[in-house]
């Protein structure tokens, strides 16, 4: 399960980068066009807004599930390994809970944004395409908290 | 209760989960979603939840952010750090101190492309630490010098802190920017002085290493010039009005990639370890954003922050007491959690106080970085101990007693930019004429 899920977290998160790898020499393009030829490409901004919504979103996954989030360690670092693992099953009880939470309300919103036909301003790519990477990462990122989870609850009831 | 209360009683909730290792970004959030609930009703809740995540996502103006980033983590994939202090100890190592002045002056530099203080001090204390410590330099020196001189990469730009700083104050990214040069190189000398300071009382705390022949050393120089282009191309980009802030950070990305791999030091292993520190690092702040945009709706909903300026107005402090009381409260915060969370706990609030006290924002932006530095590398959660501490395998304990040179340099340098405040303001005022 944990092999699966990394792969799938790792393969994500590369492909947010990488859009934000086209963009950049979309960007480089623009700026060499705008200095030489005094001609601009049209919709940089729309193509960076769209690439950055997918990095983001599609590196939570990999965040959630190799716990690179920033926390504290120095009180629960003191507690014995076992409580250490309930206080970690917890917090995971709690990422788990809000992750959902966030999905489902997103959805609605999506839902909302995406019946009023909102577009972006220059390409007017429909919100749509925002939306999609945004709502696959956070549902991805429910999965990853569930895995988290079910490792530290299992920790915290070994001997 | 009255909503000032909650958001007090919000505050201490989210400081409290933090504590039990809950993840900052998740502690804020939950918090935040709870007590809005609680304060306006829940059945206004799903309006939070399901704006804010992808509100705090979406500006155009964070893209500098995955963009300065990938430009910090690639320059450091692609070797560029044991250059830059190959090339300052071939002028500064023969003397008393001389590696950890190099450590020093080559974070200074390597924080020139790289905006994140944990990202310097792992790359340069994986450099420096050998080296000093082949040439028999005390460890409590040698690590603590790359711990202090890794906290530069969030003053000297592109600085992540600033960057987020500015979003979240409606500040010039631009100028932010420019502030913290000066207030850098300060840094940069003082923490040197602290190396003398240090070696002074106790020579054998860091041996003189052999002197290199002027023509090594200019060959030396050779092997960094691209670090300088890529510096003044993002810097001097922004500051002369070439490229935006979003622009100036993809042709730094650009140019960390392209140079990584034109000095040959960047494997294909290499390039996927940095596509995945990447995302890591830029999932890891906006969750960050994320939980702090939830958290922020309950904040503003409370009435905390006009409360609290109508509360220091009837107090009847002078504006300097309550700056040297905030920089008090800051450095203490700072010792108990993140920078980046403390930053996005509080400035809401805090700044709406300091201008209302009529402190310069920009002024206010450098003041407040210099306090996280110094939270960085202060017990129990200095976040540059521990990264040390991870790459060199001390005791925390040996790392924090060569530390209170370093911490009184940055105190010193506070002090400084409190009384000439043009140290802070100067550059981005230039910016306007």
């Amino acid at each position: 399960m944990r092999r699966i899920a990394e792969k799938l977290a790792v393969a994500l998160a590369a492909a947010g980068v990488g859009s934000l790898m086209i963009t950049i020499l979309v960007v480089i393009a623009d700026i060499s066009a705008r200095k030489s030829l005094g001609y601009s490409i049209r919709g940089t901004i729309d193509l960076t807004q769209l690439a950055q919504v997918a990095c983001v979103f599609l590196a939570l996954p990999y965040v959630f599930l190799n716990e690179s989030h920033i926390s504290v360690d120095f009180v629960a670092d003191r507690m014995p390994a076992r409580w250490r693992a309930r206080v970690r099953a917890a917090g995971g009880l709690v990422t788990l809970a809000l992750m959902v939470a966030i999905t489902w309300y997103s959805f609605a919103q999506a839902r909302i944004q995406i019946a009023q036909g909102d577009r972006s301003v220059t390409l007017g790519i429909p919100i749509l395409a925002y939306w999609v990477p945004a709502l696959a990462g956070m549902a991805l990122c429910c999965a990853a908290a569930a895995v988290v989870l079910g490792e530290h609850t299992r920790k915290s009831f070994l001997r | 209760m009255s909503g000032p209360a909650a958001g007090a009683i919000g505050f201490a909730a989210v400081l409290l989960l933090i504590a039990l290792r809950v993840p900052v970004a998740i502690a804020m959030g939950a918090v935040g979603a709870i007590g809005y609930g609680a304060v306006n009703g829940w059945a206004s809740l799903p309006f939070v939840l399901g704006r804010a995540p992808f509100e705090s996502v979406f500006p155009v103006s964070l893209s500098v952010l995955p963009l300065f980033i990938m430009m910090g983590i690639f320059a450091a994939h692609g070797g560029l750090s044991k250059s830059l202090y190959a090339t300052v100890a071939a002028f500064v190592g023969h003397l008393r101190g001389g590696l950890a002045l190099a450590t020093i002056g080559a974070c200074a530099i390597f924080g020139a492309v790289c905006g994140s203080a944990i990202a310097t001090a792992a790359t340069m204390g994986r450099v420096a630490m050998p080296e000093m410590r082949r040439h028999g330099y005390d460890d409590r020196l040698a690590s603590a010098s790359v711990a202090a001189g890794g906290t530069l990469g969030v003053m000297i730009p592109p600085s992540i802190l600033f960057v987020i700083y500015g979003l979240m104050t409606e500040q010039s990214i631009g100028k932010l920017l420019a502030a913290g040069i000066l207030p850098g190189i300060l840094g940069t000398a003082l923490y040197m002085l602290a190396v003398e300071f240090a070696t002074a009382g106790n020579p054998a705390l860091g041996p003189p290493a052999g002197r290199m022949p002027w023509r090594a050393r200019l060959a030396a120089v050779k092997n960094v010039w691209s670090v300088a282009l890529l510096f003044f191309a993002v810097l001097g980009g922004m500051y002369f009005g070439w490229f935006s802030p979003t622009e100036a950070a993809a042709v730094g990305a650009f140019g960390a990639v392209i140079l990584s791999w034109a000095s040959g030091r960047l494997t294909r292993g290499g390039f996927f370890d940095a596509v995945k520190e990447t995302a890591a690092t830029t999932g890891m702040i906006f969750m960050i954003l994320i939980g702090a945009g939830i958290f922020n709706y309950f904040v503003d909903s409370t009435g905390l922050t006009e409360a609290l300026i109508r509360r220091v107005k009837e107090l009847g402090w002078s504006p300097w007491s309550v700056m040297a009381a905030l920089m008090l409260m800051y450095i203490v915060l700072g010792a108990l959690m993140d920078e980046l969370a403390m930053m996005l706990l509080t400035v809401g609030s805090v700044f709406k106080l300091i201008t209302a006290l009529g402190f310069d924002p920009i002024w206010f932006g450098v003041m407040f970085v210099t306090v996280c530095e110094i939270g960085m590398i202060v017990p129990p959660v200095g976040i540059n101990l521990f990264v040390i501490q991870s790459v060199t395998g001390l005791r925390l304990g040996t790392i924090v007693r060569g530390i209170a040179p370093f911490v009184a340099a940055d105190c010193v340098r506070m002090l400084l930019i409190a009384l000439v405040p043009a140290l802070a303001t100067w550059l981005p005022s230039m910016m306007d004429r």
